[in-house]
Order: C-alpha cells, then sequence, then structure tokens
C-alpha cells in the first residue's frame, strides 16, 4: 500500500484555482454512487475529494479521475452536504492543467486574471504589429485577400504557430503520462493494452461519447459535439487547407469549401452562444460557478467566429478596406486564443480529457489481464446473495 | 416565599402524553402535586405506543409502558386531558393560569365502559381496498396507529391499550356528521354514550409550573424524492417497519412488503434520512439503534436467510449497552455498509429495488432488495410556534426549543420546564431523564404548594370480617353484548347462586358504571357481604375501580375477586357460545374458590426518615443535592476528596463555547458550602450501608475522624468515573503525547504562543475494544470541541482527528460540521489497523490506513493527543455491595430498567446520576442528577411511605431456615436469621418488607410452604387450580344450553 | 419460528376432544397478552382456563403436578420472554423449575406433552392464541389423564 505524508498546504494551493468547498463533507459516498460515470477504478468524485482533504499531493497528481468526470452536476445536487463535488472536479483540473504544464505558464495564468489577459494581448499585439509591419499591398478597388496577406506566408505562420503549439502541448501530454501512467500506474508497458486500447482513444476524440453517458443527458452531449466538430473542422480548414479555404475566388454554395465553412461557423456561433447564455442564465448545476478561464473560452472563440463571418461579408460585399481590417482584427483575436488558451489554458482540455479515458482504459486493460492471471486459480465465490458489480 | 402576596399553587401542567410527560406527571403526582396531563392526541402514549421492542435490550415496548399507562389512568392525583391544545398561559411562576382549548370527542367519557361494540359497529370500518383506479366506493381510513398500513373504522380507540381507553369520532370521516345518517354507533351503545352533538370547550386551569414535552414529528420521507417513498411500493418508513414487526401490527407481527405481502429475503435500511444534510445540521441520535433493532428483529422473525444491510455513515451507538447491541447484530449477521446511497430505484419489470453504493474499500455495487427502510429522522413538533407564544420559550432555528447547557430542563421562562425531543432529539431514557429532572426543578419552586390539592378520600371505617364465613356477591356484567352475546349470563348468575358461600349474585349491564358500583355497595350492605366477585373484564384495568367501591362500602379492598369473562373468554370465543357459558361458569368457580380463602390486607405504612445520603461531590451529586436541598431535604453530600468538584474541574471549555464550566463550577461549590440544608462530609467514604427505604443507617469513615452514623430515608450514588490511562501510542514515554483532558489543560490563553504546527487526535483510545467494549460516548465531542478551540486559538494550526466513528449526536453534528469547516481534518481508521505513533527526528510520526484513499497517510505531529476513554471508579464495586446495587459487565452502575427507570435502581429509595451510570456529558449529567433528586422526592414525599400489600410472609411454623428462598430473591428481601428460642439456635427466614415486591420466586421455591404472598398463597393459586378441574355441573343442564345458543344468535 | 408443526387433518387422532388445560399466566406479559387476544377477538379453543400470577416465577412445581395428577389434561406456564421479567429474573427461575418439573412428569407416568413453558410478551395476542391452540390440539392428541377421576 502506497505511503504518503499529508501536506497540509495542498488544499488551500487547490483552492486557489476556483471554488472547492469540501470541508463540510464527510466523505458519505452519495456523490460517487448517484455518478454515471464512476466505478471501480475511477471512483470519483469522492476520492479525488478525499486525496485533497487529506492532503495526499502525490496521488491526488497522479490521479485521472477528475478528467473523466463531465461534470452533469448529479453529485452537487445529490451531495447531503451542498458541497458542490462537481465544481471541485472543475477546480481540479485546472490545478492538474497546471501541474501537467512545465513552464509554469498554466498556472500563472489561472491564479492571474492580469497574467491571462495580459499574455492574450501581448500575442495579440505580436500579431497586430505582425500583420501591420508585413502585409503586402492592400488592392483597394476590390478585394484581394492574396495580396493583401500572401496565403503562403500565413501559412507558413500557421505552421510554425502549430509547431511551437504541439511542442509545448505534447511536452505536457508527455508530463500528464509521466505522473498518471508512470508514477501512477503501470509505466510503458504491456504495449499490447496502449495499442489495444488506441481505439477508445480514436472513438472518444471524435465522438466525446462519454459526454452523453454523463448524467444521461444526450442533448449536452449533442450541443458539445457539434461546437468540437464545428471547432475541429474550422481549425483543420484554416490550418491544413488555408490554400484552399483562403481564396480571392468566389466558389457556389455547392461547393465544400462554402457549406463546410458555413456549417463549421453555425456549429461554433450556436456553440458558443448557448455556452454564454447557460452561464449568464447560472440555470444548470454547472453554471452555477464560472472561472475567469470558463469566460474567456467562449468569448474568445465567439469573437473569433463574429469576426470571421464579418470578415466573410465584407470581401463577398467588395470591400476591401473592411475586409482587410476585420482579417487584421480577427487574427488578432484567434492568434492569442490558440497561443495561449490551448496548450496552456482552459482549451487543453481537448487534448487531456481523450488522452484520460485513454490512458484509463489501458490501466483497466492492464488491471483485467492481471485479475485473468489472478483467478486462475481462485474460484469464484458467488450466490444469488452476492451483489452485481457495476460497470 | 410569598412576596407580594403570591400564592404557589399545587398543581403542574404537562404537556405531552408520551413517555417524557408520563414520567413528568407520575412524578409531581408521587411527590405531592396534582397533575394536568395534557395532548392533543385522543389518547396518551406518544411514540413510544408505536414501537415494538426497545434498543439495547429488545424490550416489548409494550410490555413495559402498559403498566404505566394503567397507573396513569387509575391515578388520583393526574388528570388526563386529551384532544387538548395549550391556547393562553398567564401569570407568573409559581400560579399560572392556563386556558386550553378540548376538541370534541363525541363519546361521553363518563359514560363509555370503553368495551369497543361502537367501533365494530361502523360501517366505515368493513370498506374494502379500492380493487382497482375506477372503484368509486369510498376507501377505508387510514390507521395512524399503524402508520396506515391498516384501516380503521370512522369510530375507533386508537391502540388496544389506549389510555383513556374511550373511542373517539373522527369527524372528517363519520358518516353522520357527513350525511346525518348511520348512527349505527349511537344503536350499538348500551350505555347510551354517543354524543354527536359534543362541542370544543374550553378548559382554564390553575397550576404552579408547566412542564412541556410536546414530542416530535417524524421527518416526512417524501422530502426525499430520490429514496422513492411515497412512489415505490417496497419503500417504507423505519416506523412503518416497526409496526411491521409488531404483534399488533397490520400482519399480526408478519413482516410482510406492502406491495405483494411477500415476506421480504432482503432488507435495506438507509440511515440519515432527514438527518445530517445541508438543511438539518443535527443527528437524530436514535436511528442508528433503532434500525440495528429493526435488523436483529427483522432476522428473528424472518430466519438466518433474510439479509439485512444498513447503509450508514457513522454507526452512533453511543450509550448505555449500545456498542455491544451493535457488535450482536454483525454477528447475527447484519450488514453494515459505510455509504450514504444516493437513490432508490426500482427494478424494472419487478417490485423490487436496487441501490447503488461504495463499499468502503472502493467498490462500486448494485444491491437488489426486496425492501428499503427508510431511518428517517425527527423533527421538531409542529406544536412548537404556538408553544413558543403561549409559553414564551425561544425556539433555535431548527424550531427545537433552545435550552442552557447548564439548565438543561430550563426552558428560559421561570417556572415552565422542558424535557424529550422537544429540546434535542434524544432516545427514552433520555428522554425519561429530563422529564425528571424538569420535574425536580419544578419541585424545587413548589415545595411549600406540595399535597396542597392531593386528595385523601375519606372511607368509612373497615368492617371486621375477620373469622366469618365466606358471604360472597357475585356480579356478572354483560358489558353491553360483549358478553350477553355469547355468554348466558343468566345461567351463570342461577349457576353461581348454587356455589358455596355465595348469597348473592346478580347479572349488570354494565359492572363498572357509576350505578353499578352503588349497587354494589348497597348489596354489600343488604346481603353483610364479606366478599365480592366481579366477573366482566381483566382485572388488569378494573381490579383498582372495584376496590376503591367495596372500600366505599366499608369492606377491605382486598376482598375482591375478579373473574375475566370477557376478554379471555366472550372475545375469544365468540362463536361458541355454550362452551363459552360453560367456561365462564369455570371461571366464576375458580374465582369464587380462590374468593373464599382470601383475606383482608392492609397496606403496611411506616415511618420514615427524610434525610438523603448523596454519594459523590462532582457536578452530578452537587446538583442532586442543591436540587434536593431546594425542595426542603437535608443532604448529607460526602464526597471522597478534600473538595468538591470531581472531573468538572479539568473542564476548561465547552462545546458551547461561550459557556465557561469553572465558573459554573465555583459558584455550584459555592452555593453548596453555603446551603443551610447541605452537609459536606469531605474525605469521606461510605465504609458500611444498613436498612432499606425510609430508613437507612450508613457509616462515613474519613482519615484521622472518628466514624460517622448517617440515618437518612435515600440515597444518590454519583460518585462518578475517570479518564482511562492510556497504555498505548507512546502515552507516558513522549512528553508530546497528552489525554484530551491534559490538552485541554493547556488550551488556555498562551497557547497561541507556542502552539504546535500539527497536532494529531486518535480516538477510542481504550474504547470499543476487547477489555472495554463499550464507546464513551463523550470523546468524539471532546475532540470537536478542543479541536475547535486549537483553530480559535492558533489558526494555522494542522489539527487531524483519527476516527473510528464519529458519534457526536444530536446537535454536536452541528460541531463536528463547524469543525471541518475550520478546516479540521477527519480521517478514519479501522479498529483492525489501529495508527502507528513513532519518535521521528523531533517529530511524531502517525501513520494510519485510510480507506477512501486506500493509502497509508503519514502525518508529522508535533502534539498527539489521545482521546482516552472514560473508564468506572475503581470504588464502585465497594460501594454497590454497600447499598446492594448491582454493576454491569464494564463496572458501571446498573439502573432497574435501561428505558423507563434510568435514574432507578432496583433496590427501592437508591437512585443513580452522572457519570457513576455511565459516561455523559456536563448537560446529560445536570439533567439526571436533577432527575434522581425528583424521584427522591417521589419515594420521600410523606412522612410515611406505603408499603405494598400483596408481599412476601413468612410462616413461622413452617419455616425452617432452610434458606432456599434467600438467594432467588430478585430483591434481596429475605434474609436468614439465627436465634436462641428455648434453649435451641432456631433458624428462620426474615422478609424485608419494605424491599418485596412480591413475586413469589421465594414461594415457589420453598419446599415447606413456609413463605407466601399475600393475595396469591400456595393454598389459594392451588384451590383455583382445583376449582377448575371439577366437573361442571348438571344434568339440568341441556336445554339451558340450547337457550344459550338462541340468545347467542338472536345478539 | 416453532419447532411445533399442527398436523392438519382433523379428528383423525383425537383421543380426548374436551380437554382442561391449566395455563398459568404472569400478569405483567402474558396475561396482558391473553387480554390482547381478547381486544383483537383472536379465537382460541375454549378449553383452558387462566390462573392468573404475579410472576411465572411465582409457580411452584407442585402446582402444576398437583394439577395434572388431579386430572388437568394439560399444563402451560406463560412468562415474560427471557430479559423482559417486570422482576427482573423470575422467569430465569420459571425456567429451571420448568427443567425440574419435565423430569417429574416421568416420574408420575405423564407424557411430556401434558407441559409447557412459553415466552408471550403482552403485545404478542396472536402468540397467546396460537400457543393456547397447539397446547389444546396437543393434549387432544393422547388419550384422557389417566388421574381424570369420574
Amino acid at each position: 500500500m502506497m505511503e504518503s505524508i499529508v501536506d497540509p498546504t495542498l488544499l488551500a494551493e487547490i483552492r486557489r484555482y476556483g471554488h472547492f468547498d469540501v470541508d463540510a463533507c464527510f466523505n458519505c459516498g452519495s456523490c460517487a454512487a448517484v455518478c454515471a460515470l464512476s466505478k471501480d477504478s475511477a471512483l470519483f468524485p469522492r476520492r479525488s475529494m478525499r486525496f485533497a482533504q487529506l492532503g495526499l499531493r502525490e496521488p491526488l497528481k497522479r490521479n485521472l479521475d477528475s478528467w473523466l468526470c463531465y461534470y452533469c452536476g448529479d453529485c452537487s445536487t445529490t451531495c447531503p452536504r451542498q458541497t458542490e463535488p462537481g465544481e471541485s472536479m472543475m477546480t481540479l483540473r485546472r490545478w492538474l492543467t497546471a501541474q501537467y504544464d512545465w513552464t509554469g505558464l498554466s498556472r500563472r495564468m489561472y491564479l492571474s486574471p492580469g497574467w491571462e489577459l495580459g499574455a492574450l494581448a501581448a500575442v495579440g499585439g505580436l500579431v497586430a504589429w505582425l500583420i501591420s509591419s508585413f502585409h503586402g499591398p492592400m488592392v483597394l478597388d476590390h478585394v484581394e485577400m492574396n495580396t493583401f496577406a500572401p496565403v503562403w506566408t500565413v501559412h507558413t505562420f500557421d505552421m510554425i504557430l502549430v509547431v511551437v503549439l504541439s511542442f509545448f502541448l505534447l511536452s505536457n501530454v508527455a508530463r500528464m503520462w509521466w505522473f498518471t501512467m508512470v508514477q501512477g500506474g503501470p509505466g510503458w508497458r504491456p504495449l499490447g493494452a496502449y495499442a489495444a486500447e488506441l481505439k477508445t482513444l480514436i472513438l472518444h476524440s471524435a465522438t466525446q461519447l462519454r459526454f452523453g453517458e454523463c448524467g444521461k443527458d444526450y442533448g449536452r452531449w449533442i450541443k458539445h459535439w457539434v461546437l468540437a466538430t464545428g471547432y475541429v473542422t474550422m481549425f483543420t480548414l484554416i490550418v491544413g487547407f488555408l490554400w484552399w479555404f483562403q481564396t480571392d475566388n468566389i466558389y457556389p454554395l455547392h461547393h465544400p469549401q462554402r457549406w463546410l465553412g458555413y456549417l463549421a461557423t453555425a456549429a461554433l456561433l450556436y456553440g458558443t452562444v448557448e455556452i454564454l447564455v447557460g452561464r449568464l442564465r447560472k440555470g444548470e448545476q454547472l453554471h452555477k460557478f464560472s472561472d475567469l478561464s470558463d469566460w474567456l473560452f467562449p468569448i474568445l472563440l465567439l469573437l473569433t467566429t463574429v469576426t470571421g463571418i464579418s470578415l466573410h461579408i465584407f470581401r463577398y460585399a467588395g470591400w476591401p478596406q473592411g475586409t482587410y481590417a476585420m482579417y487584421a482584427i480577427h487574427l488578432v483575436v484567434a492568434v492569442p486564443m490558440l497561443a495561449v488558451e490551448v496548450p496552456f489554458g482552459k482549451w487543453a482540455h481537448l487534448t487531456y480529457r481523450p488522452l484520460a479515458i485513454y490512458f484509463q482504459a489501458v490501466k483497466d486493460n492492464v488491471l483485467r489481464r492481471q485479475l485473468r492471471e489472478d483467478a486462475a486459480g481462485a474460484g469464484a465465490e458467488s450466490g444469488s446473495r452476492q451483489p452485481v458489480q457495476v460497470g | 416565599m410569598n412576596d407580594n402576596g403570591d400564592k404557589k399553587v399545587g398543581a403542574a401542567l404537562v404537556i405531552g402524553g408520551g413517555i417524557g410527560g408520563m414520567q413528568a406527571a407520575l412524578d409531581f403526582a408521587a411527590a405531592g402535586i396534582k397533575a394536568y396531563l395534557i395532548d392533543s392526541a385522543p389518547c396518551i402514549g406518544g411514540g413510544m405506543a408505536q414501537l415494538d421492542k426497545t434498543f439495547p435490550t429488545n424490550d416489548c415496548a409494550m410490555c413495559t409502558m402498559a403498566p404505566r399507562l394503567v397507573e396513569i389512568s387509575r391515578h388520583k392525583d393526574i388528570e388526563i386531558l386529551t384532544l387538548a391544545d395549550l391556547e393562553k398561559v398567564e401569570g407568573r411562576a409559581g400560579n399560572f393560569t392556563v386556558t386550553l382549548r378540548q376538541r370534541p370527542r363525541y363519546v361521553s367519557a363518563e359514560k363509555c365502559t370503553g368495551c369497543g361494540a361502537c367501533v365494530i359497529a361502523c360501517p366505515l370500518g368493513k370498506l374494502k381496498p379500492p380493487s382497482g383506479p375506477n372503484d368509486k366506493r369510498p376507501k377505508p381510513i387510514p390507521d395512524e396507529y399503524n402508520e396506515g398500513l391498516s384501516c380503521r373504522s370512522a369510530i375507533y380507540i386508537p391502540y388496544p391499550q389506549a389510555v383513556p381507553n374511550i373511542p373517539v369520532i373522527d369527524a372528517a370521516q363519520c358518516l353522520h356528521m357527513k350525511t346525518g345518517k348511520c348512527k349505527l354507533c349511537q344503536k350499538a351503545c348500551k350505555a347510551d354514550a354517543i354524543v354527536f352533538e359534543q362541542e370544543a370547550r374550553t378548559v382554564t386551569l390553575n397550576v404552579g409550573a408547566i412542564v412541556a414535552a410536546p414530542g416530535y414529528k417524524l421527518f416526512d420521507s417524501k422530502l426525499k424524492p430520490e429514496y422513492g417513498y411515497g412512489t415505490l411500493k417496497n419503500v417504507i418508513t423505519s416506523l412503518e417497519f416497526e409496526r411491521l414487526l409488531s404483534a399488533s401490527g397490520p400482519y399480526k407481527g408478519k413482516v410482510l412488503r406492502p406491495s405483494d405481502q411477500a415476506e421480504p429475503k432482503r432488507i435495506a435500511f438507509i440511515q440519515c434520512v432527514g438527518s445530517r444534510d445541508h438543511d438539518r445540521d443535527y443527528c437524530s441520535a436514535v436511528c442508528c439503534m433503532y434500525a440495528t433493532k429493526e435488523a436483529i428483529l427483522a432476522k428473528e422473525h424472518l430466519g438466518g436467510e433474510l439479509s439485512c444491510d444498513v447503509f450508514f455513515m457513522d454507526l452512533r451507538a453511543f450509550s448505555k449497552g449500545f456498542e455491544e447491541y451493535y457488535l450482536r447484530a454483525q454477528k447475527l449477521g447484519v450488514r453494515y455498509i459505510r455509504c450514504r446511497p444516493a437513490a432508490v430505484a426500482q427494478v424494472p419489470g419487478s417490485d423490487n429495488l436496487t441501490i447503488t453504493y461504495l463499499t468502503e474499500d472502493e467498490k462500486k455495487l448494485d444491491g437488489e432488495y426486496d425492501l428499503v427502510v427508510l431511518s428517517a429522522g425527527l423533527r421538531p413538533t409542529p406544536s412548537g410556534p404556538r408553544l413558543q407564544e403561549a409559553l414564551g420559550l425561544t425556539l433555535d432555528p431548527q424550531g427545537f426549543c433552545a435550552t442552557a447547557p447548564f439548565a438543561p430542563t430550563d426552558s428560559g421562562r421561570e417556572g415552565v420546564f422542558v424535557a424529550g425531543v422537544f429540546t434535542e432529539p434524544k432516545d427514552v431514557p433520555e428522554t425519561v431523564i429530563q422529564a425528571s429532572g424538569a420535574v425536580s426543578r419544578a419541585l424545587e419552586s413548589l415545595s411549600a404548594a406540595k399535597g396542597q390539592l392531593i386528595t385523601t378520600k375519606a372511607y368509612p371505617p373497615e368492617l371486621d370480617v375477620e373469622g366469618q364465613d365466606p358471604r360472597i356477591g357475585v356480579f356478572v356484567c354483560h358489558c353491553g353484548t360483549n358478553i350477553a352475546s355469547v355468554v348466558d349470563v343468566a345461567e351463570v348468575v342461577e349457576y353461581a347462586k348454587r356455589q358455596p358461600g355465595v348469597v348473592h349474585a346478580e347479572n349488570v349491564l354494565y359492572a363498572c358504571s357509576n350505578d353499578n358500583q352503588d349497587k354494589i355497595k348497597k348489596a354489600v350492605a343488604e346481603h353483610k357481604l364479606n366478599r365480592v366477585l366481579v366477573a366482566a373484564c381483566t382485572p388488569r384495568t378494573h381490579e383498582p375501580l372495584f376496590r376503591n367501591t367495596i372500600r366505599e362500602a366499608g369492606l377491605n379492598p382486598y376482598l375482591f375477586e375478579m373473574a375475566n369473562v370477557r376478554d379471555q373468554c366472550s372475545w375469544v370465543h365468540m362463536h361458541e357460545p355454550v362452551k363459552a357459558t360453560r367456561k365462564t361458569k369455570d371461571l366464576v368457580r375458580m374465582g369464587l374458590a380462590k374468593a373464599r380463602l382470601i383475606r383482608p390486607l392492609q397496606k403496611k405504612r411506616i415511618a420514615i426518615n427524610k434525610d438523603v445520603l448523596v454519594a459523590g461531590g462532582g457536578l452530578a451529586g452537587m446538583t442532586a443535592a442543591l436540587s434536593l436541598a431546594d425542595q426542603g431535604y437535608a443532604v448529607h453530600l460526602v464526597e471522597k476528596e478534600a473538595e468538591p468538584g470531581g472531573n468538572l474541574r479539568r473542564l476548561r471549555h465547552l462545546l458551547n463555547v461561550d459557556a465557561d464550566p469553572q465558573r459554573h463550577l465555583d459558584a455550584l461549590i459555592d452555593k453548596v458550602k453555603r446551603h443551610p440544608g447541605i452537609t459536606l462530609h469531605a474525605g469521606s467514604r461510605i465504609a458500611e450501608v444498613k436498612g432499606s427505604v425510609g430508613n437507612f443507617a450508613t457509616r462515613l469513615s474519613a482519615e484521622g475522624r472518628e466514624d460517622v452514623e448517617l440515618r437518612h430515608g435515600a440515597a444518590i450514588v454519583a460518585t462518578g468515573a475517570q479518564e482511562y490511562k492510556p497504555v498505548e501510542y507512546l502515552y507516558g514515554s513522549s512528553d508530546r503525547v497528552l489525554t484530551q483532558l491534559e490538552l485541554e489543560g493547556r488550551l488556555a490563553d498562551d497557547w497561541a504562543r507556542s502552539a504546535p504546527d500539527t497536532v494529531v487526535m486518535i480516538q477510542c483510545v481504550g474504547s470499543r475494544d476487547e477489555s472495554r467494549p463499550y464507546c464513551s460516548r463523550v470523546c468524539c465531542a471532546q475532540a470537536v470541541k478542543n479541536a475547535l478551540k486549537i483553530k480559535a486559538l492558533s489558526p494555522r494550526t494542522n489539527v487531524y482527528v483519527l476516527f473510528r466513528d464519529v458519534r457526536t449526536y444530536g446537535f454536536r453534528e452541528a460541531y463536528y460540521t463547524d469543525a471541518r469547516r475550520k478546516g479540521v481534518i477527519f480521517a478514519r481508521y479501522d479498529e483492525n489497523r489501529k495508527p502507528e505513533v513513532a519518535q521521528a527526528d523531533g517529530k511524531l510520526r502517525v501513520k494510519c490506513f485510510e480507506p477512501v484513499s486506500r493509502t497509508d497517510i503519514v502525518i508529522l505531529a508535533d502534539l498527539v493527543v489521545l482521546s482516552a476513554g472514560t473508564v468506572p471508579a475503581a470504588d464502585n464495586k465497594d460501594l454497590a455491595q454497600h447499598l446492594k446495587v448491582p454493576l454491569d459487565q464494564n463496572g458501571f452502575f446498573l439502573e432497574a430498567h435501561m428505558k423507563l427507570r434510568p435514574v432507578d435502581f432496583a433496590t427501592d429509595g437508591v437512585f443513580l446520576c452522572g457519570t457513576a451510570h455511565y459516561p455523559k456529558t456536563v448537560e446529560e449529567t445536570i439533567a439526571q442528577s436533577q432527575a434522581a433528586a425528583a424521584r427522591v422526592a417521589t419515594s420521600l414525599a410523606g412522612d410515611t411511605m406505603e408499603l405494598e400489600a400483596n408481599i412476601s410472609q413468612v410462616l413461622e411454623e413452617s419455616c425452617d431456615g432452610c434458606a432456599y428462598c434467600v438467594d432467588p430473591c430478585p430483591y434481596k428481601a429475605v434474609t436468614l436469621l439465627e436465634y436462641m428460642s428455648g434453649g435451641a439456635i432456631k433458624k428462620m427466614v426474615e422478609v424485608n418488607e419494605s424491599l418485596c415486591k412480591g413475586c413469589g420466586v421465594c414461594q415457589a421455591t420453598c419446599p415447606k410452604k413456609g413463605i407466601l404472598v399475600r393475595g396469591f398463597t400456595l393454598e389459594q393459586i392451588a384451590a383455583m387450580a382445583e376449582a377448575a378441574l371439577q366437573a361442571t355441573e348438571t344434568p339440568a343442564e341441556a336445554p339451558v344450553e340450547a337457550a344459550a345458543d338462541t340468545a347467542g344468535a338472536a345478539a | 419460528m416453532n419447532e411445533t408443526v399442527l398436523t392438519q387433518e382433523p379428528h383423525a387422532d383425537i383421543l380426548n376432544p374436551e380437554p382442561v388445560v391449566l395455563a398459568f399466566c404472569c400478569n405483567w406479559c402474558s396475561y396482558t397478552g391473553a387480554d390482547l387476544a381478547g381486544t383483537s377477538r383472536l379465537q382460541y379453543p375454549p378449553d383452558a382456563r387462566i390462573i392468573r400470577v404475579m410472576c411465572s416465577g411465582m409457580v411452584h412445581p407442585n402446582l402444576v403436578i398437583d394439577a395434572l395428577t388431579k386430572g388437568a389434561d394439560g399444563v402451560l406456564v406463560c412468562g415474560c420472554h427471557l430479559g423482559d421479567c417486570h422482576y427482573q429474573d423470575g422467569n430465569y427461575r420459571t425456567e429451571k423449575r420448568a427443567e425440574a418439573i419435565k423430569l417429574m412428569l416421568e416420574d408420575f407416568g405423564l407424557e411430556p406433552e401434558r407441559f409447557r413453558l412459553e415466552w408471550v410478551s403482552a403485545s404478542e395476542g396472536p402468540r397467546f392464541a396460537q400457543v393456547m391452540t397447539e397446547m389444546v390440539e396437543a393434549v387432544k392428541r393422547l388419550p384422557p389423564s389417566s388421574y381424570k377421576t369420574g
């Protein structure tokens, strides 16, 4: 059994990342009992709450549970002490993001609005300076986007951005793997388990199916899936196929470039507005508390979307000055959003969540293998009286 | 006392006819204060009347309670007012004017004989449950007593043993009330007792004190919809389950589930339903134990195959015998699962239920159950706000009555006292204790008015019938049609007339009615009767009435005999009139056989000494002594130490932080020392006790002084207990390991200057283990208290509490919550994996396996505080021997009855309070000490004391001193005497009449017929047996029997 | 719950259709339970006669033996459940005496079925009725007592 020295500072530290009320908690277990997603190998929220309560820093860092929570809020409405375990899991995700991030930027930005807004402003400023310094000639009698911002220049910039982002993100992912799988789990072997569960990774990355199981609320899952899919589509179009997407040709409506773009835009618009309205109304359990990071994410995305739409309209309306200006604004919003939020901020969940599911699946896979070996000798003791194991 | 001409009134109002109110009324009446007992229900009995058994002894609730109900109903100085609500209280302490509103019963209490014919006649009692949703017939009325699991008529007696045993008409249901028709009950009532025109009336009472014990309301489980109560058929409340278990319940003691009346095989109990949640931050204190009881009883009813799972959070088995009870339940196979289930769901396609839960080793399981029982918590009485307004007391935000820690029975308004769940959720004994305590507080100011309103009845001089041949008068009751419809009463009368010794026999419509009492009195005079036999209902309820009647006629009351021909004959053989008539004759013949042998008995009166000895000068002893001294008793307070104070001296603060125990203690000592009624014998020990209630003689010995002999009429044991001296966790070898009391001594203002960084508290040190299986009750709250104090003095100190169950019962729960909020970390350890404490680099390394995180947590502590248990005082054994009172297996004093006599000993005149009884808190100690004072006041009310008449007597000529009877006597009332008689040693036993209770164990042990119980002698019982075996006459009977049959059929 | 199982075929083995059964019932539990059977109108055979005693511990073994040797077909002693005794432990004495009584039955040539000790609480009206029924049925299957005169 693991031995762990209690760290009385841990709780106070976590609390700086948001709402984390475990004081009234007496570990009755109703939160984990009601949770549709929690099961033996990942019994949350109680276990994570207990780690935090007792000051068990290492076990908490090595634990994947909070990534597996999709915050339906059932635990919070069930909790007899109204300790809001759901929101505590949200706070733990921020704390974990900061733990994974070796640069320390996540921590700084979560803990200080100044840092977060400053970082966004700095990157935005840099983008503005780059555009004002390096843009091409502005053709004013008609719109010529690719003259103002030659697609290959922008694409090169995109690629640099992607590489930088990926570097940060992947190094953080490596740390996540190290904490949760090496320190807290089976390690890198057996590779068979990793390979076998790749399907889980792909499936959940593409579908976020867990979201649907969470609280049995399929509406929430569909909304999230629409938004995530819209975002990924748009990101792919812009970063992967910019030469095709940013063009001075106007395609007919049935052309995939047109309808793909419109669909993704509609998804983004719908998704972000939906989130913001929800947060403003605070109707649902998960919207009861809102951190700055919870606001920035949809606001930036909405701004990006709105500027993108304006850009599109101006271009189709044939208003060159407006188009170029809106293009600049669009980038000034979108780039900081991607550069800051994706590796260090709320958007990191896009990576951590499917990975956590994957890692947990690998852990379970390894456990199953072990059990199968162990069970070889032991006879199954069972009777009608034996309760049925869930999951 | 009589300032401003205020007169103290020698009467008291008791609000609430539950077990607490009953105790208060009985105590008042016994102490010489007339009691008005009011209840808003149609009868008294309260919540306990619905219980099947009581924990932790599994005593039958009704068995222990029924004698008390009967006693109250017959008590000359207790007036019961049912269907009554308090309206208004005017005046001041000592002289209140109370206005009540009494709702109509529609049955005349004066005329009703309680025969129940009306109940059977009511057509609404015969309604069947609807066959389906389209069944438009009227629905049957749910029976409140059985929690709606059975039905009742519109005129009904709430439960069989109800007091008063008079039906009430439910006006909202009664057909006549609604339609003007029916009146079947009125037709059925031969006593003409049904009065549909009765109206509500206002009653004004003049009383000197008020005790409010209005009880509680069970939490409405529908407010927790996740558990499905009200929507899922097989989810029931604990009280409904209690009724299922009861032999007088809906299925006559068969445990069947509601959906299909099948025997459940798997039952789940869910604890804390409506307790310990955000809206109700208190523990209901009784549910853990009642669920344990219900699980044990269910297993007894349904056999070993039944599985019982109890879902709990902390198992609060904190009082006497509870922990042992909990262990017993586990041995019987009751499973305790430490998880609060989030919901109960129905298994699709069946009425079974499923519960998802976590095991303590972090497994998530689904359990399927046939029946789910919700352990509903206790809520404040809905009458609280009305009482608050009328009585001027204060309710806490939850709605319970607020009390102060050093005055647990004071309401805050002078002259008004409180008891029971009204002040905090508690069990039966705590309620009974508090009720007696409240009486004691009332008696303190009413002592001058004692006896003022007590009725003394003037009887004519007793006729001397000694030596006369029996002249027996027989009265055979029709009981309306209850007896006469089955038994041929006239034939029985004729039969009785032919029996030897019978000079008069007649049949009467209602033997118990007022006109018949006059008839009996006239017959006694007319026929010179010297014995009376009434063949009617049961002597348990009616014997006192008839005894009183014949006493009024000048006969000794013990010259009465009763034949139970209704409850034990006509009612149980309703379809066999011939045989029932013959049996009635047999019963009359048996009664007559005894009646010929009965003799006048006198209740002996002895003069009593009214001084009281209180052993122990701690909080308990001093509180009891002061209360008694204020009531006018002379008290000898014996303390073995040089100064009084006891363990309270070591308490620096209380959980309710604003109260300072030392200030209270100093004031208490000061009062005790100044009180003219108290003699303090400090530095003294009890060396010898002789005598019995009313007349004890106790010798005190003191170092360097001559022995003192005290004479007293009663004694209170208040000798306290002590803190366990740990041998574990480095205690004694490290000066950084302390007990809670030692820590408390350090928690002063200078604590903050050298406050440790980290403190670890370890619970259950010296409690709940093999050598001391009991829970020390106070340590959890004590740890919470000290942890909170640490956090107040040095907020940066980290405090960890390692516990097994956090037993902060009642309102202590809120402080447990508060401690968590203040950052105190609570971690559970398992009894099989106790924490380890080791020295490490100038710190103490505490290691403990924490089950939720499945981690061995290590805390580097600067201070380890052990919650050392409470152990009985070392000299308990000696004192127990001196006073001839028992100790329990743990060495604490054992009370007479765990539920209903928690401050009495089986030995009369000796009482018990404080931690000598069991570990308890300051408030509980004070309440019990007050209670002990009240109980003393009830046994020393007059200058003389009446002894029981039906007690043992030694026949000198038959007793040869074999002493077989000495040891079996449960009251140690029989002793062997040896004396010289006629030059030879004569041996003979002697009965101490003030100890004997008349159980007759001695009589059944004696091989020589040398000892007998008056009124139940061997000869009398044998005569009854013999009479039973005689053949019932006679040849001429056959045609008469036929007539009886037709009579039975006609009726 | 009970070891006694009633045989279902009526009359087949009834040798003594109208027996006399004596029941000594303690005042606090069993006698009260007998009353409750009445209040609840539970029916049982009218062949038993109840004698009220204060405690089952008051019943001298001679009372039982005398009754049986004077013609009683059966004797029942009923008391509070163990632990429930109104007089602390009187029923534990009863239990011991019952052992002695059972031994004496043999000496007197009486069938063991003729004597029974049962615990019935004040709330066990149905149980009282059942105990009575069982006892009477059991005694009916025995021939009339050999001690019966006339």
